[in-house]
């Protein structure tokens, strides 16, 4: 289980100007089997009571690998750099006082409508593999998978 | 009507000139068919024309003008923004990624602009995923201004502002996630509505952060802006956050009076970061409003600064993961060769995905990750409410927000694409009211060395009628709507 | 050293609707390859989620079955993740707000014991799709038609010990879920998987040991061997000094092992947020009350009732109320015979056996409970013998007419005509005078032994049918020469 928890997900006891991130080698006890383990819960190499924004490259690539992205080694300084201005940008929200208000996800306070339970979708498959880049038989194929 | 004022006509009064047979709407549609082959070249705000289908479907509206059942969008030509799907036409979101991408069903926006009886001429260029205010980051190059082809259009729905500027359509649809319809709408000096978060329908438009994404027209009038929204809005069952309310009859109201109406003026938007010439512009519009029978109120929003961080943070995290279907298997860009799934996904996305892109990808995927969500996604969510209080404390005292749509007029190609953050920037009176999912207006101010600058309007929810019969007043009252570009030079 | 094994299981229910979850595409297995995956399955540009009525109802159900706590705000969370079966990068779930919280499951034990579980969860959730692995040469296949089913994913508290229990846990939700008719409880078609979380600890000890995770076991057998070889194989680590890692295993069930799952090498950050393009579910009172009263008799009150109404051993009607199906077969066959206990015993006997051997499910039995019962009575009444109602059960297997009509064709009635015995008995020990001679002259203790050889040659004139208490009455009455 790596699923943390939102209580659980993350403490910023930066009390400085600057948007800091004290605990990055945390080990979240996660465990909705209340197991005791631990999983390192930020796949950014930080460490204990380093202050802070991701400015070192190895950082930018450890999102870049979460996000399924490759970072051209020639274009890694001014990525980082671009990705750590922003980060600065944003630090900002760190000022304002928060406390007790409810995160929103939506504008309106509105609920989900349900569908009546019935099939209204054929076989579309030639329509909608007509622009699938690898098809045979029916299947999408990608390289070997190993589970 | 002479076929060269053709395509500067407003839809309005086009569709009278359709109805009393003044003109056909194969006629019309040929004309900007025409005046597209002619300025395109330049402007570079269409990226796919649709030649023989739009002629095809003319000649279907004009045989419902003759029989009498023809509605006020019938045979009046349209561009779409390459952001809605469109069934068997190429839909790329201005991105390698999608450049082969051809959706076999249609958005709801679009297929019920077709049902209103509406001709598509083409599809028009855009920031690539809408991502950007300047247009520059489409891979088929950018757009340029019709007032001044070495400035930016705006963005992200640069190609259809410039595209209405220039007379190529007298419609356009356009979405704005921060500010794409009204930001590109002030640069072009047209007309363009971002409708309530749940007012139009998302379904088959390509996302970028869902809860913001909100699509709207773009048109020379706002008279033609209440038309083509009755159209575009109401409920849709495919799209769950679409609001189950009741549309009103947007040109029904048009025409009332705006005496006694209370316009709020929030000092936060004509801080330093405004050009000056702009605010005067935005004043002497107000003055404008006044004479008609408005009162102003100042307000607070005091939010308004941290919307960017606010929205620099909220948007690439939804658009990070609305970006994970790109994986190169099941359309879309895929790599050459690939070696391994990892090397089939990382290289499909770096070579589908620009810049831009993938950095909004980069921090969004950041912000969302463990150890981080709390500190980034959680408290932007949490200051996102706080805006949207601000506004509604807002209304208590007003009915009507108003201020400029950009800090300042087009800015020269290339000026801001080396420094996102100062790109960021151009949001800043807009990207609030996606926040807070508020319908908000820009209606043509006036110009400022040549250049045209926008009054932006903001509603209260689900209150665009407000919106559209202030800036239909304003109209009425002023001809900075009628000023048009003379391509690449000057106004006349 | 002895060790505890400790267990939570997560179980995902494929629920039983017409569509998708958040599509109008069909949910059937076993379609040709993406014929069943919509433009909304396979995430194409612009589609968007509508959320099934009948999921969330199906929820509810389950979380009123299980007396959980429900969540009357409920929200959908995306889970990021690229895999091939993952066609948007991310799988709509439910994280920080699930729709059914704590509740709890009994679960009857052999020895007529229940066996508390402690529910932690169960949320809402789309399936992914399928890969095939072999059929192309260095690719890989992705169908995903699977893609979007709704699961029901039901999370317990680490409360198993053994692997008795867990398999008697999911024994009774595969029950359960059949009952509310929620699920089609297919196990060989993947309707029901469960995930095995396990780890070691000393006996006694209070704290948890490191767990691995066993994915995607599919029925009750393997789940079985799986918690065996990997107790085995965690025992093995820890007595030899060793570590467990925790990782995410699969079991083999040919090579019947477990082993580290490739693909979930990498720790996944799930990025888990809510989802935009849903809004949350809200449910009311008037909603649940609706969903509640009509409910069906739940296993565990029927199972009582049984116990109560017709005095079964807690293992009998643990047994029979396993499905509806059996319960009601049941059910009617013990009210037409009037024996029900009987009739209990032929069902889970003779009945059950001849089903099992012929691959058969209850609902295919080609005795009806009417006829079962038919059957019974003439047992109850002494008409057959228990070897003859084997006859007479043969018979209606074949579908050769009532338990009567067999009787009669068959000649298959019991002799309990006291003369007729009588004759029988005299000409049996007429025809065997050395051994009557050897019963006489034996011990009491070794006449019982005996007095057998004189029962089966009785049985034999009389074809069987004899009634074998009178007849043990007459013969010794007649060999101890009165």
């Amino acid at each position: 289980m790596t699923k943390p928890s939102s209580a659980k997900h993350s403490k910023n006891t930066g009390k400085s100007a600057s948007f800091s991130f004290v605990l990055k080698w945390e080990c979240i006890n996660v465990g909705v089997f209340g197991q005791g383990e631990s999983v390192v819960a930020s796949p950014l190499s930080f460490h204990s009571g380093y202050a802070a924004m991701p400015t070192i490259p190895t950082d930018v690539l450890s999102v870049a690998q979460l996000a399924r992205l490759r970072i051209d080694e020639a274009a890694l300084g001014d990525v980082t750099d671009r990705f750590t201005r922003t980060l600065n940008l944003v630090a900002q929200l760190e000022e304002i006082d928060t406390a007790g208000v409810i995160p929103m996800s939506n504008p309106h306070d509105m609920h989900q409508r349900l569908r009546a339970d019935s099939v209204t979708e054929g076989n579309q498959r030639e329509a909608l593999q007509q622009t699938a880049p690898a098809v045979e038989d029916g299947f999408f194929l990608v390289p070997k998978v190993i589970d | 009507m002479t076929l060269e004022s053709l395509t500067y006509a407003s839809a309005t009064e086009l569709s009278s000139g359709l109805r009393t047979a003044e003109i056909s709407a194969v006629e019309l549609t040929q004309a900007c068919i025409d005046v597209i082959a002619k300025q395109n070249p330049a402007v570079n705000a269409v990226i796919t024309l649709c030649q023989e289908s739009a002629l095809t479907e003319a000649k279907a509206a004009d045989l419902r003008l003759r029989e009498g059942s023809a509605g006020p969008l019938t045979g009046i030509p349209l561009l779409h923004k390459d952001i809605f799907c469109t069934r068997n036409v190429a839909t790329t979101c201005a991105s390698k990624m999608l450049a082969n991408f051809i959706p076999p069903y249609d958005a709801t926006v679009v297929s019920r602009l077709r049902a209103a009886g509406t001709v598509m001429l083409g599809k028009t260029n855009m920031d690539e995923f809408a991502m950007g205010s300047s247009t520059e980051t489409s891979v088929f190059g950018v757009t340029r201004n019709p007032w001044d082809l070495n400035c930016v259009p705006g963005g992200s729905s640069g190609g259809a502002a410039a595209a209405v500027a220039a007379g190529f359509t007298p419609l356009g649809t356009g979405t704005d996630t921060g500010g794409s319809i009204r930001q590109p709408a002030s640069l072009c000096g047209i007309t363009g509505l971002k409708p309530t978060y749940g007012r139009v329908s998302r379904l088959g438009i390509i996302a970028f952060a869902s809860s913001l994404d909100q699509a709207g027209p773009m048109t020379r009038t706002v008279e033609d802006a209440a038309l083509m929204l009755q159209a575009m809005s109401g409920v849709d069952a495919g799209d769950s956050t679409s609001a189950d309310l009741e549309v009103p009859d947007f040109s029904g109201g048009l025409n009332q009076p705006i005496s006694g109406l209370r316009i709020g003026i929030p000092k936060e938007y004509f801080s330093q970061n405004l050009d000056q010439r702009v605010a005067d512009k935005i004043h002497q519009a107000l003055d404008e409003l006044v004479k008609e029978g408005a009162e102003l109120v100042d307000i607070d929003l005091p939010h308004t600064e941290q919307g960017i961080a606010t929205y620099y943070i909220i948007a690439p995290a939804e658009a990070s993961t609305n970006l994970s279907r790109y994986d190169g298997v099941r359309f879309g860009h895929r790599c050459e060769s690939p070696l391994s799934l990892t090397d089939l996904y990382e290289r499909s996305r770096s070579e589908g995905f620009g810049e831009e892109v993938q950095r909004r990808i980069l921090v969004g995927t950041y912000a969302l990750s463990a150890g981080f969500y709390d500190a980034y996604f959680k408290k932007a969510q949490q200051v996102r409410r706080l805006i949207s209080e601000d506004f509604q404390k807002a209304f208590e005292h007003c009915d009507v927000i108003a201020g400029p749509a950009a800090p300042g007029p087009a800015f020269p190609l290339g000026a801001k694409s080396d420094d996102p953050l100062a790109m960021y920037l151009e949001d800043v009176y807009t990207l609030s009211v996606n926040l807070a999912g508020l319908p908000g207006l820009s209606i043509p101010a006036g110009l400022v060395d040549g250049m045209p600058v926008g009054l932006q309007l903001i509603g209260r929810s689900f209150d665009e009628a407000t919106l559209l019969r202030v800036g239909h007043r304003f109209q009425l009252c002023t001809d900075h709507h009628h000023a048009k570009p003379v391509l690449g030079g000057a106004s006349q | 050293m002895s060790w505890e094994v400790v267990m939570g299981l997560e179980v995902h229910l494929q629920l039983a609707t017409n569509s998708k979850i958040f599509s109008g595409a069909a949910n059937q297995f076993g379609a040709e390859p993406n014929v069943q995956a919509c433009a909304v399955d396979l995430g194409m540009p612009g589609m968007l989620p509508v959320l099934n009525s009948e999921a969330v109802r199906y929820a509810v159900m389950f979380g009123l079955a299980i007396d959980a706590r429900l969540g009357k705000r409920s929200v959908f969370d995306r889970k990021n993740y690229f895999y091939p079966d993952s066609p948007k990068g991310y799988q709509i779930s439910q994280f920080f707000e699930p729709i059914v919280c704590e509740g709890h499951f009994d679960i009857p034990m052999e020895d007529g014991s229940l066996f508390p579980v402690r529910i932690t969860r169960a949320h809402l959730e789309e399936d992914a799709g399928k890969s095939v692995h072999d059929a192309y040469t260095g690719q890989t296949g992705v169908d995903l038609n699977r893609a979007g089913t709704p699961l029901l994913e039901i999370v317990t508290e680490p409360d198993f010990r053994t692997a008795a229990q867990a398999v008697a846990y999911l024994k009774a939700l595969h029950s359960l879920a059949i009952y509310l008719g929620i699920s089609d409880g297919n196990m060989a078609e993947g309707s029901m998987r469960c995930d095995i979380n396990i780890s070691l600890r000393a006996s006694g000890s209070e704290g948890f040991g490191t767990r691995t995770e066993i994915k995607n076991v599919n029925s009750f057998k393997f789940v079985e061997k799986a918690i065996a070889v990997e107790t085995e194989r965690q025992q093995d680590v820890l007595e030899s000094g060793g570590t467990i890692t925790q990782e995410t295993r699969l079991y083999d069930a040919e090579k019947n092992e477990t082993r580290a799952m490739r693909s979930k090498e990498v720790a996944n950050d799930y990025r888990y947020f809510p989802e935009p393009d849903l809004l949350p579910i809200i449910i009311d009172d008037e909603y649940i009350s609706a969903i509640k009263s009509a409910l069906p008799e739940l296993p565990s009150i029927k199972r009582e009732r049984f116990i109560s109404d017709y005095e079964l051993s807690h293992y009998d009607a643990a047994l029979l109320v396993d499905t509806p199906t059996l319960a009601n077969y049941f059910e009617t066959a013990a009210i037409q015979s009037k024996a029900p206990k009987l009739t209990a015993n032929w069902i889970l006997g003779d009945l059950a056996g001849t089903l099992n051997r012929e691959n058969l499910d209850i609902s295919q039995s080609p005795v009806s409970a009417e006829s079962l019962a038919g059957l019974i009575v003439r047992i109850a009444d002494d008409t057959l013998s228990s070897k003859l109602a084997k006859q007479v059960f043969e018979g209606l297997w074949q579908q050769e007419g009532t338990a009567d009509a067999i009787i009669e064709t068959r000649g298959l009635k019991q002799v309990t005509d006291t003369g007729a015995l009588e004759t029988m008995v005299d000409q049996v020990i007429e025809a065997n005078p050395d051994q009557v001679a050897q019963y006489r002259a034996a011990e009491e203790g070794k006449q019982k032994k005996l007095v057998g050889f004189f029962v089966g040659q009785v049985m034999k004139a009389s074809k069987g049918q004899a009634n074998p208490q009178l007849l043990n009455t007459l013969l010794v009455k007649k060999l101890n020469g009165s």
